[in-house]
């Protein structure tokens, strides 16, 4: 009887130490900014993002040089008058998935939380906060999210001359297809 | 004369600055199988600058071409990408080798020791090089 127990609260241990992170070295991120003159997008397929299905806790890195533009000359003026990659070489977020109980990894489903924190762009640090949508279908767990950055926000001047060509609001969007994080 | 010459030229001399500027303002991202790298290493010294001073690695291999020799450790084609894992002796941190979309493999597989060339974008988890090819 006493075993029994003690197999039945050694299982719950394992199962509760398993599968409570979620990650993704794949994350793709896009931005367009749709100014008069000139609409411009960007993707980057490297973003690393994981989560706590226990606390909710959410995080996203991703390196400013890998987006990826149609057009060199633009890559090239992102990366050296814009974002100044090469002294900022990264975009963090951190923050936190609320009501993260909502989400029923086991049941198929789609599932809307808001989820707050800390946005980190050319070395500026902004609090955000958006709606998350995840997609659980069997054994795939698919996190989507948009955001607005407002260029200022951030330190990033625009030059007045191409200041028709960039926007001032960026849309960002977000795609994660998630996989345990077993270490 | 003299008139009609000057105008001809000023305006073949409109058409070279207009024609040097749209072929500037298209370019495409370079191709980097002509690439010179600046260096040659190996994918778990890569890692391991990274993982020791991030910083100088940086300083040293970010924006710039370099060569990683390394074992395969997964292909992943995903959001149509094609990216190689280079096995390090972490067991979290892989080189992550993003193939240019010209030069996407078939031949390659997992165990197989190859050399790569590539764009170094920097440290997440992993050091990510882009517009990868295999030399």
């Amino acid at each position: 009887m006493k075993k029994g127990i003690l197999i039945m609260l050694l299982s719950f241990v394992i199962i509760n130490m398993q599968a409570q992170k979620y990650y993704t070295k794949e994350g793709k991120i896009t931005f367009s900014s749709d100014a008069p003159m000139e609409k411009i997008e960007a993707q980057n397929y490297k973003a690393s993002t994981i989560f706590d299905y226990e606390t909710g806790a959410i995080e996203w890195a991703v390196l400013i040089k890998a987006f990826e533009f149609e057009k060199a000359l633009m890559q090239e003026h992102f990366n050296e008058n814009y974002m100044e990659s090469s002294k900022f070489p990264k975009a963090k977020f951190k923050g936190k998935l609320k009501n993260i109980s909502s989400l029923d990894l086991k049941t198929n489903g789609t599932y809307k939380l808001d989820v707050s924190g800390e946005l980190e762009i050319h070395g500026v640090k902004n609090e955000v906060e958006t709606v998350a949508t995840f997609v659980v279908n069997d054994n795939t767990i698919t996190g989507t999210s948009e955001l607005t950055v407002l260029v200022a926000d951030y330190d990033i001047e625009i030059p007045a001359v191409v200041r028709d060509n960039i926007a001032k609001e960026v849309k960002v969007t977000i795609e994660a297809n998630y996989q345990e994080f077993n270490r | 004369m003299t008139k009609k010459k000057t105008i001809f030229f000023v305006i073949v001399l409109l058409g070279l600055i207009a024609a040097y500027g749209y072929y500037e303002y298209s370019r495409p991202l370079a191709d980097l199988s002509s690439a010179k790298s600046v260096a040659q290493l190996n994918a778990n010294d890569l890692y391991k600058e990274f993982e020791n001073n991030e910083t100088k690695a940086n300083e040293k291999y970010l924006d710039k071409v370099i060569s990683v020799e390394g074992d395969v450790l997964k292909i992943e084609n995903k959001n149509n990408k094609q990216s190689i894992y280079l096995l390090t002796e972490s067991m979290m941190s892989s080189i992550i080798c993003e193939m240019d979309d010209n030069h996407k493999t078939t031949s390659v597989t997992e165990g197989q020791k190859i050399q790569i060339k590539g764009l170094c974008t920097g440290y997440l988890m992993d050091v990510i090089l882009v517009r990868c090819v295999i030399e």
